[in-house]
């Protein structure tokens, strides 16, 4: 069974991971989900991408939209959201997913 | 560089429920030692390839475990890279015999994935990945639907391009009797099967399966004394790494560890892509095959879909890929492959494939990849 995070893990990333909240991005490629891993069965189906944050800079991440599908060219911003489901024990992960947000100007071609 | 193979083995692929990594382990190390006319006091080191006997089978000492399987007291060298475990195996023992320091050496990739179900076992390969990529939810179907999505964006190929190498390696693995699924499907099963990753279905997906192969290797100097059993040998060895996540990749549509590492085997074999005759690639997701025919120097860059659809390297064509059935169909236990493609390579050259021979090949080539390109092994094999 792949290893669940533990407190400690998920307190040491918080600062790196959070850095990524209110950064705006551009959709380079990304899938819709049907088949998720176990731990997140409950929110499938969902869409995860690759989204360029700078110049030189790509960050992974789930995408959410709104109103439709989001396609590769969506410009999207960095939102706070739960990542994983609540557990009997344990703390709630929270994290970065990337928003779709149109008519957001990047600073980067 | 002349490294002799001695002798080959492959167990077949599948759910092979009543066999356990040790029962798999020890058929494709007595197979190929058979096959080499061999015994295990001739067996100098024995390397073994192999991912998941950790997370799925609660085995970490495995080279201990092979020891006392085969009754050995010789290293035994465990090698691990994801998916390349085979391929790197392999390598690690050319570069032992290369050394000096051993004159033979048994080969042997293993996988036993089917004991846990599916769902497990996916998450447990994205060990393979990066935190990053686990947190966006991402399983490796997902993340080769990102360099999929990609690739056909940028040159308008449609999913129909992607079932194509689907279809071939299945019509490749009905002529395998060792394969995991030994039948042939239709682009139209392909585009209905179910979605898992969009664009990637189930049937452009390689099966979660149970096996091993292994191969007897020997050095330049032994087979002088022995002649006769001078057959086929490894001529051509390459390795190279990229970053664990795509996020740092240059691009997403080709794979940097592919182009360094078959650029090594080239220069050591003195040979050029158009020299080879038929290869095995790492096909774990059709768009994966597709990349490699690109990135090994066969095909330019944009191309790959439009060669898979035109009958070139199916078998009869110009240069067949994957006649083993590939990772898609002849089955994908995940440290077994890199060994696998290294038999099916010598089994060609050796004109022992039967149904699926390919009519005088010359010169062969395997391509084993880690992860979605993080580490890659190719080699070339000539008679």
């Amino acid at each position: 069974m792949s290893k669940k995070k533990s407190p400690i893990e998920i307190w040491r990333e918080q600062k790196s991971k959070y850095s990524l909240l209110g950064k705006k991005g551009e959709i380079i490629s990304l899938s819709r989900v049907n088949q998720p891993p176990v731990s997140l069965a409950s929110f499938a189906p969902y869409w995860s991408g690759l989204v360029k944050i700078s110049k030189t800079k790509k960050k992974t991440g789930q995408i959410i939209s709104a109103k439709k599908d989001p396609e590769i060219g969506d410009k999207v911003v960095g939102v706070f959201r739960r990542m994983t489901p609540p557990d009997k024990e344990g703390i709630i992960e929270y994290g970065i997913k990337f928003k779709v947000k149109q008519h957001e100007k990047t600073n980067f071609s | 560089m002349r490294i002799p193979v001695l002798g080959v083995y492959q167990t077949k692929f599948g759910e092979l429920w009543d066999k356990s990594l040790s029962d798999l382990v020890s058929e494709a190390g007595k197979g190929a030692m058979k096959d080499a006319a061999v015994d295990i006091s001739q067996i100098e080191s024995i390397f073994v390839g192999n991912m998941l006997s950790g997370i799925s089978v609660g085995q970490e000492h495995l080279a201990s475990l092979v020891a006392s399987i085969f009754k050995t007291k010789v290293p035994v060298t465990r090698v691990e890279a994801a998916c390349a475990s085979g391929g790197m195996a392999i390598r690690q023992a050319v570069l032992a015999i290369l050394s000096g320091e051993i004159e033979t050496a048994l080969v042997i990739g293993a996988e036993k994935m089917t004991d846990q179900p599916a769902e497990i076992i996916a998450q447990n390969l994205m060990a393979a990945a990066s935190s990053e990529e686990k947190e966006a939810g991402l399983t490796f179907p997902s993340l080769y639907a990102l360099i999929a999505q990609a690739y056909l964006s940028r040159f308008k190929a449609s999913e129909k391009d992607l079932a194509n190498v689907a279809v071939k390696n299945h019509k490749h693995a009905s002529l395998n009797p060792s394969s995991h699924f030994p039948f042939e499907i239709t682009v139209d099963k392909v585009l209905k099967s179910s979605k898992v990753a969009e664009p990637i279905k189930l049937l452009d997906c390689s099966p979660i399966s149970d096996g091993a192969a292994a191969v007897v290797l020997t050095s330049a100097s032994w087979i002088k004394k022995k002649p006769k059993k001078n057959g086929v040998a490894i001529i051509g060895s390459g390795q190279a790494s990229d970053s664990l996540e795509l996020s740092d990749r240059n691009s997403l549509i080709e794979f940097d560890s592919t182009k360094e590492a078959s650029k090594k085997a080239f220069f050591q074999a003195a040979l050029e892509p158009k020299d080879v005759c038929l290869a095995e690639v790492h096909d774990c997701f059709t768009i994966a095959e597709i990349l490699a025919i690109e990135d090994l120097g066969f095909y330019k860059k944009g191309e790959g879909y439009l060669i898979e659809a035109n009958g070139e390297v199916r078998l009869g064509g110009k240069r067949p890929i994957n006649t083993s059935g590939g990772l898609k169909a002849c089955g994908h236990p995940v440290g077994a492959t890199g060994v696998k493609q290294v038999v099916e390579a010598v089994i060609q050259l050796k004109g022992r494939a039967g149904k699926r021979q390919v009519k005088n090949p010359k010169v062969g080539l395997t391509h084993n990849v880690g992860g979605t390109g993080g580490t890659c092994v190719v080699h070339l094999l000539a008679k």
